[in-house]
């Protein structure tokens, strides 16, 4: 579904990744681990266009992607949350998982200017759908809630309620479980695969949190000093040798 | 009412339609813009020079605007690859330029200005009473809250809010962050542009120093004490601002302090400004 080839991105000179290669299987999830410094959240920066690579090709569903906007890609199907927070401060609940629906609306400046019945109906339907959002994830009684009132952990549902809005293929997370407590992650675990049954999805997760990894995911790309280690299932993970090395011995699995 | 109150009235209308305009890119989208009056000024001067040659004052109202739009646009094409502070400097330098030459060429009469500059007039009859041109200047205010109001509670309002609050998350939820800030400069100029026409029908006379870097710092100081983003606060702060000098003026020599003061004041026990919610360090002092 999403291949990348060879990416190669460097910051004045330091290697964050070099020729890195990997594929995202329709309706998987997929873990992408490594220790810090391995280059995990430039790869998904890369791949959902904050960076251009300096070398290399990303392929969505057949589509040459490598130098498309960010914006231009969550058209296609993609979205993402942050590992730092980055919920509109200044908006509610349901104002924030709105906009994250910003590319399924048509309405244009005139039909915005002169409140047409299709910008109405599309509007309400907007906001419907936005309140189903926030009721899958738990959070329908906070809707017009400040986004800044609510907790760590509420805040990062928002930022999955707004990523779905877009009505995303593909949906990239970045470190959800920062921050959250091991009863919030076995939580979030069971969100994350409810979400990829009921909606389709294929989920890539950036996550320091083994436990959630090694039960959320189908398959792990394993990530050290900007290279892809290895990949596979997470019972192949666990006893690879080469895995625990790259965390030089931390005993984390 | 005194033919004065009148005057009164239709200097907040046409400086209400200023900050309101150009709180659609400050407070709607929030960029920087220091040099508003530019716009203002080239409304004003090319309704002028249009009607002087002979134009209709409907037909040089709306080519003001569209004149104007269109130097907004040329504005915003290299003004908004840079960033706040840089933004900043770059809007300054434009109001500055745009003063400078309506200063130096023949053709805006130099620093003299436009004189006989005809009246605005409706239907072929020429509008010289104070009361009419103050229902015209509010009709326009009051079609501009309206259509302001319909864009901000649309996608392109939600789109401008989520770039003022961080135009990196704003792209990744599919938003084209520069079609959304042209667009706050294009409206916003058209408006301002507007605003210059109306304003140099009603004083038949204009000059570059009306449109200068004191009318661009009067128009923000609107916007920010009324309250960034909102639309009855940047009508309030035009309403105050007009206001408070004419009440000022026996202190003609302490206004300029007192103004100060206001604004010194508001800041640091109000910076959201009297209606808004959004406070002055979120626009200006990003990082």
């Amino acid at each position: 579904m999403l291949t990348a080839e060879g990416i190669t991105k460097s910051f004045m000179g330091i290697h964050a990744l070099s020729g890195v290669s990997m594929q995202v299987h329709a309706g998987e999830i997929l873990g992408v681990i490594g220790p810090n410094g391995a280059g995990k959240t430039t790869l998904f920066n890369v791949l959902t266009g904050l960076y251009a690579p300096d070398a290399g090709n990303i392929f969505f569903e057949g589509r040459d992607i490598t130098n498309l906007r960010p914006y231009r890609r969550v058209g296609l199907g993609l979205a993402r949350t942050f590992q730092n927070l980055e919920i509109f401060r200044d908006m509610s609940v349901l104002e924030n998982v709105m906009v994250g629906g910003h590319v399924r609306l048509s309405c244009g400046f005139w039909q915005s200017l002169l409140v047409t019945p299709g910008k109405r109906a599309e509007e309400r339907l907007l906001r419907s759908q936005a309140l189903e959002l926030l009721a899958l994830l738990g959070l329908a009684d906070r809707a017009s809630a400040p986004a800044v009132s609510l907790s760590y952990g509420d805040q990062r549902r928002i930022e999955i309620a707004r990523a779905l809005a877009s009505h995303p293929a593909m949906l990239f997370l970045d470190e959800p479980a920062a921050g959250m407590n091991p009863r919030e992650t076995e939580l979030l675990a069971g969100l994350i695969a409810q979400l990829r049954k009921d909606l389709q999805l294929t989920v890539v997760i950036i996550e320091h949190d083994m436990n959630l990894i090694m039960n959320v995911c189908d398959r792990i790309v394993v990530m050290s000093e900007g290279r892809v280690l290895t990949a596979g299932a997470p019972h192949e993970i666990r006893l690879d040798a080469r895995v625990l090395e790259a965390y030089l011995g931390e005993e984390i699995l | 009412m005194s033919a004065y109150v009148f005057h009164v009235l239709i200097m907040v209308s046409i400086f209400a339609i200023l900050s309101l305009s150009l709180n659609i890119i400050v407070g709607f989208a929030g960029l920087v813009s220091l040099g508003h009056a530019a716009f203002f000024g080239i409304g004003a001067y090319a309704s002028g020079l249009m009607m002087i040659r002979g134009m209709g004052f409907v037909p040089a109202l709306f080519l003001a605007g569209l004149c104007t739009a269109a130097l907004g646009v040329a504005l915003a094409l290299p003004a908004l690859r840079v960033k706040d502070d840089y933004l900043a400097i770059v809007t300054l330098g434009f109001g500055i330029i745009v003063v400078m030459v309506l200063m130096n060429l023949e053709v805006t009469g130099g620093p003299d200005g436009l004189v006989g500059i005809p009246p605005a007039a409706l239907l072929g009859t020429p509008l010289y009473s104070k009361p009419g041109f103050l229902a015209l200047t509010l009709g326009f205010l009051l079609v501009m809250i309206l259509s302001v109001y319909a864009l901000k509670q649309s996608r392109i309002g939600r789109a401008w809010a989520a770039i003022r609050d961080n135009d990196v998350t704003a792209m990744f939820m599919g938003i084209n962050i520069y079609y959304y800030k042209m667009l706050a400069f294009i409206v916003s100029s058209f408006w301002a542009g507007l605003a210059g026409s109306l304003y140099a029908h009603y004083t038949a006379y204009i000059n570059p120093q009306t449109f200068g870097m004191h009318t661009s710092i009067q128009i923000l100081s609107m916007v920010v004490l009324g309250g960034i983003g909102s639309i009855t606060g940047s009508l309030l702060g035009a309403a105050l601002l007009v206001v408070l000098p004419e009440i000022l003026r026996p202190l003609a020599d302490y206004q300029d302090i007192f103004y100060g003061a206001l604004l010194v004041t508001m800041m640091v026990f109000r910076p959201q400004g009297i209606m808004g919610r959004v406070k002055i360090t979120e626009i200006f002092g990003k990082k």
